[in-house]
């Protein structure tokens, strides 16, 4: 069965909506700034870094007699946001919303909750927690804050698997729709997790850059943590044909693969076989090219090897491709990263232009890849690959054909 | 606000935690319909706690109806002194 996008939302740095989005991508915008991430009070601990944040959350649109909206975590308002412009874009009906599955991906959850009343137990010496502290905190928060704000009553869960979480959440929505178990399916990815503590964690892996995301460039030196959250609505042929729904594109395949290599390096042959997973799940001959939305964290290990994995599994469908690799301008969401890097390539897709690497400077004689650089490039191929490749080896390519 | 509660203390912080209006809060207003389930109360009773530094007990609040019962049982284990004309 056919599976369509009838509906996409988007919320990052960029802007909140895909009208943001498109003017961010039009006008080369970088969501990446300093910003200082402070422990939580009354601790005075703090921290300047480079990250890309969300600036303002706009929920007036949004009313529900089932939850209060005024105290919700991050995540939650994100993911909200991404989901009410998704089913206003697509035009869902109450009816339509009931009936749906929901598959959110997320790595975190809920982390100011988390750290402030830990903080609050173990710090401070508190002897009691706020009694939202385990409905705020579970991983599941943002889901069932959807579940209640739209009434949907159809299979919803969360997927967590690091910075695929989101690329998984849209394949497994995919598999649903398309294997017949539900006409509509609610996808997509939420992550707020750029607080002092996550920072201090990453911060102690030595694999944020100090200075920009700069994916596949000689001078690359770490990722740049970001926010946001992106989400969609798949829907089958027949669904499409009954609502008379507007598409924004086809999901045709959905690759994956798990590396069994190590807990935070990537395995070339892991990356492959997710890659060549997709096209061979879409029965698309590689050879056609694709818009390359890479993982492109801008670490020195990821890049070159999803460059290898490229070359090794599109061959001569290079000649026709166009690499981007938007974590230059709107940071790692995390789990969130694989929905609104998919995200962005559908409206890449569909205006025809790719985006280009954003603070790239010298090549890098290792990685030979057709990369868009310096301005937007028209787009030759048809079909847009997006790949999200985990710690722990968890990968996943997604493979979209234009309307 | 000191530290010693007054009731009008304890309304103000039922009202900011419900989002409504402290006048809205009469003796006869039924819980469910200002939207406050028991996860709420338990969240208004941990706020006042925190404010206070006091300790407070669940007891049973999930058997009452209206405000007027919610600050029955709130006057008697702050010891309250005044009623707030509010409640009059």
């Amino acid at each position: 069965m056919r599976v369509f996008v009838t509906g996409i939302g988007a919320i990052s740095s960029l802007g909140q909506g895909v009208g943001a989005l498109q003017t961010a991508l039009s006008e080369d915008a970088c969501g990446i700034r300093m910003h200082e991430l402070k422990a939580p009070a009354p601790s005075d601990q703090t921290v300047s870094s480079l990250c890309a944040l969300v600036d303002d959350i706009d929920l007036s649109g949004i009313s529900s007699d089932k939850i209060s909206l005024r105290h919700l975590d991050r995540n939650t308002e994100l993911a909200l946001a991404a989901t009410d412009e998704a089913i206003l874009s697509a035009r869902l009906t109450p009816e339509d919303l009931r009936t749906c599955n929901t598959v959110l991906g997320t790595s975190t959850g809920s982390t100011k909750s988390v750290e402030d009343n830990y903080h609050r137990l173990f710090a401070q010496g508190r002897n009691a927690l706020s009694p939202t502290t385990v409905p705020r905190s579970m991983s599941t928060s943002a889901l069932s804050a959807l579940s209640l704000v739209y009434g949907i009553q159809g299979l919803c869960f969360v997927v967590s698997s690091a910075c695929a979480s989101g690329a998984h959440a849209i394949g497994e929505g995919f598999q649903m729709v398309r294997s017949g178990r539900t006409d509509i399916a609610l996808v997509g990815g939420t992550e707020a997790a750029v607080t002092f503590g996550v920072w201090k964690a990453w911060h102690a892996l030595h694999a944020m850059s100090s200075d920009g995301c700069r994916p596949f460039c000689a001078t690359r030196n770490g990722f740049v943590l970001g926010e946001g959250a992106a989400m969609f609505v798949l829907e089958s042929e027949q669904s499409v044909e009954r609502r008379g729904a507007d598409v924004f594109g086809e999901l045709v395949g959905y690759g994956h693969s798990s590396d069994a290599f190590h807990i935070t390096q990537p395995s070339q042959t892991g990356v492959e076989s997710a890659i060549r997973g997709a096209f061979e799940d879409a029965h698309v001959d590689p050879g056609e090219g694709a818009l390359i939305s890479a993982h492109g964290t801008g670490t020195k290990l990821n890049d070159v090897t999803e460059a290898n994995a490229l070359i090794a599994t599109v061959g001569d469908g290079l000649d026709t491709s166009d690499v981007i690799a938007t974590k230059s301008l709107h940071g790692h969401l995390l789990g969130a990263g694989g929905a609104l890097e998919l995200a962005i390539g559908i409206i890449a897709l569909n205006r025809g232009k790719a985006p280009p690497i954003h603070g790239y400077r010298e090549p890098d004689e290792d990685i030979r890849l057709p990369l868009v650089l310096g301005q937007p490039k028209p787009i030759e191929s048809r079909y847009l690959l997006s790949n999200s490749f985990a710690f722990g080896g968890l990968n996943v390519s997604l493979l979209m054909r234009s309307k | 606000m000191n530290n010693i509660p007054t009731s009008d203390d304890v309304i103000q912080i039922i009202a900011d935690e419900i989002a409504v209006e402290p006048n809205q809060l009469h003796p006869g207003a039924k819980l469910t319909e200002l939207g406050v389930d028991s996860l709420t109360v338990m969240e208004v009773l941990f706020v006042i706690e925190e404010r206070f530094a006091m300790q407070l007990e669940i007891g049973e609040h999930a058997q009452f109806t209206t405000f007027g019962d919610l600050m029955e049982d709130l006057h008697r284990q702050l010891g309250l002194t005044a009623p707030s004309p509010s409640l009059v």
